[in-house]
């Protein structure tokens, strides 16, 4: 959280996984050209660009995809998910260095705009298998420059968290057309099983972990919750760790109970920020913590301290003996609510 | 009949970018301030950084400065 | 996430886990299959005697062999081809290989061999035709 916004908000983590990242994409890049010269020696540098961006890109979007379901599988993959803003826009370089030069070396020979040329040279708009893959490729690339170019915070602020969401779930659509672009595109050539069976290996993983962790996480929504009066029990005392909180479900959203100074309080999970689960973090300060990027919320209200204006919504909790009680209905986001007293 | 219409949507894609740019010089000298007052604490280079994501969210921005 | 947006990526990976596969599936059904491995075999460097020579403004063409006959056809490209994907076939529709930058390729041809094809097998379009 800050005053102001900054162009990164660069802390000892952030630098050693962007010098990773970055000796990754060297290392691959030269053992690509390695291995190119040594198999292929008459290799153009055009060809050769066009195609180790391209792989390293693809080979990138892979890995980016599959950081979400792992984290909600092991948490041992948290690491990878606080910075993949990063690795994101990175990927995105190494695709438009690729979708450049493969512009300039298939499409500014004729007298056609290059742009026009993508679109036009090829017009099999209506086979399913014969669709133009190059309309596939840099269809794909508008969608990863749109998302490369708001990911920094003052677009999730400004163009509402809801727009901002769905324009950066269209990777989803853009994750589809390059594996369409490829098969369609470099697989019409390098008919090799080798690299087709490494991208399928590669788009089944990511589908399998995505609906795999999807699926456990219906298991955590439906998980039966015992009722009394419209009181949806959650757990005793005793189980909540001072500081910490105790995750619920409640309605299908995942709500977390705050243990803090002889007190309960209860707040919706899912932070204003990047979506961070609070119930993960814990209290500093007096604060409700997001785990993934610190912003901040008083336990008692589930506002963030001023001058910041991010808001959850709040819940009613009671105790009965040992036992805490939530009611489900949740208060619009920034209600005070009296912490329970232990 | 297909290629005449791709060449009007590449154009007006073309129109869209070219507003834009356009628009993204004013918004980073001056429109930013106008809808997040933090962007008027930040150093200039963050502006610059929001130039391609002005480009591409133009019109969202106009409705909000507009809206202000 | 909130519990609208977990509904919404479980349904588009299992979109994705149905569509995806049958998609790659029609592609790969598709790919041409070349008689020929794809890699054009590399004939020696010190080559045979040229018999006879064709030049245009995109390649220049060296027909080598000996007194048997035409063996390596030698193909100077002056110019990348517009299309990214050109293979070269001969008078019988078998494959010799494939072109792309500026450069020069070596095939191994039949002696009786009258003619090439130069194609664009992605876009099913012929791009020059060379009798030789």
């Amino acid at each position: 959280m800050g005053l102001d916004y900054q162009l990164v908000l660069w802390n000892k983590q952030k630098k050693r996984y962007d010098l990773v990242l970055f000796l990754f994409i060297v290392i691959y890049l030269l053992g690509f050209a390695v291995v190119t010269f040594t198999t292929n020696a008459n290799t153009s540098l055009e060809t050769l660009i066009i195609r180790a961006f391209g792989s390293l890109a693809i080979l990138m979007l892979h890995i980016i995809l599959m950081i979400g379901p792992l984290t909600r599988i092991d948490k041992r993959f948290m690491p990878l998910l606080y910075n993949r803003r990063h690795f994101g826009v990175l990927m995105f370089l190494m695709a438009a260095v690729h979708g450049v030069f493969s512009i300039i070396q298939f499409h500014t020979l004729g007298n056609v705009n290059p742009i026009v040329s993508i679109f036009t040279s090829n017009l099999d708009y209506n086979s399913l298998t014969n669709f133009p893959f190059q309309v596939l490729g840099f269809l794909a690339l508008i969608i990863l420059f749109l998302m490369a170019a708001t990911s920094h915070d003052f677009w999730l602020a400004n163009l509402s968290a809801k727009t901002w969401k769905a324009l950066h779930m269209a990777v989803y659509l853009a994750y589809t057309l390059v594996i369409l672009h490829i098969f369609l595109g470099a697989f019409q050539q390098e008919t090799s099983p080798l690299l087709l069976g490494l991208v399928g290996l590669g788009a089944t993983i990511i589908v399998a972990l995505h609906i795999f962790a999807g699926f456990k996480e219906v298991k955590v929504d439906q998980a039966k919750v015992s009722e009394e009066d419209g009181w949806h029990y959650v757990c005793s005392v005793e189980d909540i760790k001072e500081n910490r909180a105790k995750m619920t479900t409640c309605a299908g959203e995942r709500v977390a109970i705050f243990k803090y100074e002889g007190k309960l309080s209860a707040v919706h999970n899912v932070c204003r920020h990047q979506g961070g689960p609070l119930g993960e973090g814990k209290i500093v300060d007096g604060c409700i913590t997001c785990p993934w990027h610190g912003y901040q919320y008083l336990p008692g209200n589930g506002q963030s301290p001023p001058p910041f204006t991010e808001k959850v919504e709040t819940y009613n909790l009671k105790l009965v003996g040992n036992k805490v009680y939530i009611d489900p209905k949740a208060h619009a986001p920034g209600t005070p609510v009296d912490p329970i007293k232990i | 009949m297909l290629k005449s219409t791709l060449i009007i949507l590449i154009v007006i894609f073309g129109v869209y970018v070219l507003i834009g740019f356009l628009f993204g010089l004013y918004f980073i000298f001056k429109g930013a301030k106008q809808i997040d007052p933090l962007i008027a604490e930040s150093k200039f280079s963050v502006r610059l950084l929001l130039f391609p994501g002005t480009i591409a969210t133009w019109p969202f921005l106009i409705t909000k400065i507009f809206k202000k | 996430m909130i519990s609208s947006q977990r509904k919404r990526h479980r349904f588009i990976w299992v979109m994705i886990g149905v569509l995806l596969p049958l998609l790659v599936v029609l592609a790969v059904l598709r790919t041409p299959s070349f008689p020929y491995s794809e890699k054009a075999e590399i004939v020696a460097e010190t080559s045979l005697p040229i018999l006879k020579e064709i030049e245009s403004d995109l390649f220049k063409i060296n027909l080598r062999g000996t007194s048997d006959g035409a063996e390596e056809l030698e193909l100077l490209l002056k110019v990348p081809l517009k299309s990214p994907s050109a293979v070269v076939f001969d008078d019988q529709q078998n494959v010799l290989g494939q072109i792309g930058a500026s450069g020069v390729y070596r095939f191994p041809i039949r002696p009786a061999n009258k003619a090439i094809t130069i194609k664009d097998p992605i876009k099913n379009q012929i791009i020059t035709e060379i009798k030789l």
